[in-house]
């Protein structure tokens, strides 16, 4: 019975539009991301076994996309390093400290494009990659999943990329590879029309 | 459990310390303690940026790293009498302070002016404390193997603190350190007359407070932990004897 109770609670969690960066962006092409409905996850080789999977809870940005003009657009996106989850609040700490992200140095992870085209018919966009501290020009193919109406018009986006985390001086654990040197980022972002 | 990781922090000062030590006696300790600290860096990270890089792109890691062998280079001048006296104290104490600032340089961008007086002012303050409190310690130890033996045990229990604070790396280079010191006493074994100096009390102090500032302030490593084992320079006092020399 108490499930049931809880059932309303839980429909609404996961119906109702969540935080978005909806004060930011004001033009036709403008986008804010819905931040309660997009999601960045991560995937990395432990001890050349398994692929483990942890997520950043958090991220934020802006995006501003002409289907018609995707050259024009831009792309820039901020994860806090504090989100990381890896289900685990010891190996999280460990993963925010020097060893990997360095946090309190460089508390976020941003991405800002700096070109963006087609291919075929998703989008080829280009852009710098901050991560603990360093920056590097990463490419990714990013392809719509999907657009509709729910509480205002909607619009989906995806897309999977591999970063080598040496290049951003996250090399502990690469030489005795107890966990992989590449990572791959897999980021799905729902995008909302910002508040006029 | 792979001991790879660990070894490629310990057996670079481990033979730095043999070598050196038993060529050139104890006042070889702190560069051999130097190149097997930045040996151990290379081999459990990269090859660290240079001081002139990190003027341009901070790195409190790295910063530590630099800040530590600057100190042993101090000490080796001392022993090598260019450095000596007064001069050798006041410059253990600024180099302490300005190590903290550098370590957190970056950290610090992000802080309100009251944080910044109080971490980095407070943290400038303690290093330069524990690097002449160490001078004097050391300076007052019983010649012999104990002082190194004692300072080996600090620098390990910094090691532990540090790694459970949430950084294996600072834990293990602080382990380096301690590698270094413990090997140097080894060497008693087949070569008479180690005892550290006032001039190691330098580069032992400053690393002692610099590790556990990173460590306070990059990683996780709690107040309480961070302050008993700052305070753990007074086990000195079991050694203690007569004042010596400084170098």
């Amino acid at each position: 019975m108490k499930t049931l109770l809880l059932l309303p609670v839980l429909l609404a969690a996961f119906t109702v539009p969540h935080g978005t960066d909806a004060a930011l962006p004001k033009g036709d092409h403008d986008w804010a991301i819905d931040k309660g409905h997009s999601s960045v996850v991560f995937r990395v080789k432990h001890a050349g076994i398994s692929n483990f999977y942890g997520t950043f809870n958090e991220i934020s940005g802006e995006v501003t996309l002409d289907p018609q003009a995707p050259e024009k657009g831009s792309v820039s996106l901020s994860i806090p390093v504090d989100s990381v989850d890896s289900r685990d609040a010891k190996r999280d700490e460990h993963l925010k400290g020097p060893d990997f992200f360095n946090g309190k140095e460089n508390p976020t992870i941003t991405f800002v494009s700096t070109k963006i085209g087609k291919k075929g018919d998703a989008l080829e966009v280009t852009g710098d990659l901050e991560l603990a501290g360093k920056k590097k020009p990463v490419t990714m193919v990013v392809s719509k999943t999907g657009e509709g109406d729910f509480y205002g018009p909607r619009v989906g986006y995806e897309a999977t990329f591999t970063i080598k985390r040496s290049d951003f001086g996250m090399d502990y654990g690469v030489a005795k590879n107890a966990l992989g040197d590449e990572v791959t980022l897999m980021v799905g972002l729902e995008l909302v029309k910002p508040k006029k | 459990m792979d001991l790879e990781p660990i070894l490629n922090g310990l057996l670079p000062p481990i033979a730095a310390a043999f070598l050196l030590v038993s060529l050139g006696g104890a006042r070889l300790v702190p560069l051999a303690a130097a190149v097997g600290l930045y040996v151990a860096y290379v081999r459990i990270k990269q090859w660290p940026a240079l001081p002139t890089e990190l003027w341009s792109s901070p790195n409190g890691t790295e910063w530590l790293l630099w800040s530590v062998i600057a100190a042993q280079l101090l000490s080796l001048l001392e022993y090598a009498k260019v450095w000596r006296g007064r001069l050798a104290m006041v410059s253990a104490a600024l180099l302490g302070a300005f190590g903290v600032w550098l370590v957190l340089q970056k950290v610090a961008g992000r802080w309100s002016s009251l944080d910044i007086a109080l971490h980095v002012g407070g943290g400038a303050v303690a290093v330069a404390l524990l690097a002449l409190g160490m001078r004097s310690l050391l300076q007052r130890a019983r010649p012999g193997p104990w002082p190194g033996v004692v300072i080996t045990v600090i620098l390990s229990l910094d090691a532990v603190a540090l790694v459970v604070g949430g950084s294996a790396l600072l834990g293990q280079l602080c382990g380096s350190l301690a590698a270094a010191v413990g090997a140097a006493v080894g060497t008693t074994i087949w070569k008479r007359g180690f005892t550290l100096g006032a001039a190691d009390g330098t580069w032992i102090g400053i690393a002692h407070g610099l590790f556990l500032v990173a460590g306070l302030h990059l990683a996780s490593l709690s107040w309480t932990v961070a302050g008993l084992a700052a305070s753990s320079l007074v086990l000195l006092l079991l050694v203690g004897g007569k004042q010596k020399s400084a170098a």
